[in-house]
């Protein structure tokens, strides 16, 4: 169970890091808009990871189980990587106001960052975990770190998206490094 | 009588807008440093500012407009130039502003309204010329900022009056004007 909620943290650090940008750039707390977005990425990182459990339901069974948690450190281990190059090269965003938050853009970015979620849902098939608890654990901790994260934009600034990047790469790696040390022994 | 001066947050925020350039370069400065200087919270800054650029600029239109309140084209020159003398420091570090939102550029929009002002005051018609008001202002904008720049970023210590009489001479005289003169100093 503490290996779900820790990957699933990580896989929130996408929606985390735009939302921490809405909230650097906007001039009032807007609790209602805020929760609107996040609630969007929470619904979306749901549906992403019962899509991701039921294709590890139908692509891997008892006998692929070695197969299937090389393949589970694989992708974390190329996650992790995605992950740090990514915010390695990501510029420092130019505080500037913009207060306009764009449903359409939200539900397009919460798509691209359920791709997370969704290889979360294959790796985490038959681990002993029932999917109700998996997919209610992803979503409360995606809503809640989304608007935790849009208010910590509103009252810190923009400063700490490389911190929620090189956090989630790091979550991963252990993750990865956890099942590899675990496969061997 | 007012025995206080109100200020409004608008100046308080170019204020310490101006606290935080004598102690960071410009880049490394956040918005929430901006605020937490002022007293406020960050998104109190947006009220009044689009982003911090917008901030150094009304900055430096209060320096060098908003404290001069003078008609006279050449006396308002010799005032922005005292403000560029005792402000140095400040301006050496606003000039390393460079990019889309460089400070030559601000700087230049300010000195062209100054200008534009200025026309308008005089009266100035330029329907009949082929040149629009605005070009003029602009290339006479950024001449006294290059001047300006060139002057603040070396390292001798000119007096303003001594840039004053460079300026008023440029602008008065014009490159042909000067170089007539010139060459009478050879002959």
């Amino acid at each position: 169970m503490f290996r779900c909620i820790l990957l699933l943290v990580a896989a929130s650090s996408d929606s985390d890091i735009y939302m921490l940008e809405k909230g650097a750039t906007t001039n009032q707390l807007k609790v209602k808009t805020f929760f609107t977005h996040s609630l969007i990425f929470a619904v979306v990182s749901v549906l992403m990871t019962f899509l991701g459990l039921m294709i590890g339901k139908l692509i891997l069974n008892e006998k692929m189980v070695l197969l299937h948690e090389m393949i589970t450190i694989l992708i974390f281990l190329c996650i992790s990587a995605i992950i740090f190059v990514r915010t390695f090269r990501k510029e420092k965003i130019i505080e500037r106001l913009k207060p306009e938050m764009d449903l359409k853009t939200t539900l397009k970015q919460s798509i691209l960052t359920g791709i997370d979620f969704l290889l979360i849902g294959v790796s985490l098939t038959g681990i002993g975990i029932a999917p109700i608890y998996i997919l209610f654990a992803a979503f409360l901790l995606n809503l809640s770190s989304s608007l935790s994260a849009s208010c910590i934009g509103y009252y810190l600034g923009a400063d700490y998206q490389k911190a929620f990047g090189y956090l989630s790469a790091l979550i991963y790696f252990v993750v990865a490094n956890i099942e590899l040390i675990s496969l061997v022994l | 009588m007012e025995l206080y001066k109100r200020i409004s947050m608008k100046d308080m925020l170019a204020q310490a807008l101006y606290l935080l350039m004598e102690e960071m370069p410009f880049e490394k400065i956040t918005i929430k440093q901006i605020g937490v200087k002022a007293g406020v919270i960050r998104g109190t800054f947006y009220n009044h500012f689009y982003d911090k650029y917008e901030a150094l600029e009304y900055l430096t239109y209060t320096l060098l407009v908003g404290s001069i309140e003078e008609d006279n084209f050449r006396i308002r020159l010799k005032r922005i130039l005292e403000v560029f003398q005792t402000q140095k420091e400040f301006f050496k570090k606003c000039f390393q502003v460079e990019g889309q939102n460089s400070f030559e550029m601000m700087l230049s929009h300010i000195l062209a309204e100054i200008l534009m002002n200025y026309l308008e005051v005089e009266k100035v018609d330029f329907q009949k010329s082929s040149m629009s008001s605005k070009d003029f202002t602009a290339i006479h904008a950024n001449m006294i900022v290059y001047v300006l720049k060139n002057w603040i970023l070396k390292k001798d210590n000119l007096n303003y009056e001594v840039i004053y009489e460079q300026l008023l001479q440029l602008l008065g005289k014009g490159a042909k004007g000067m170089i007539d003169e010139l060459k009478e100093i050879q002959e």
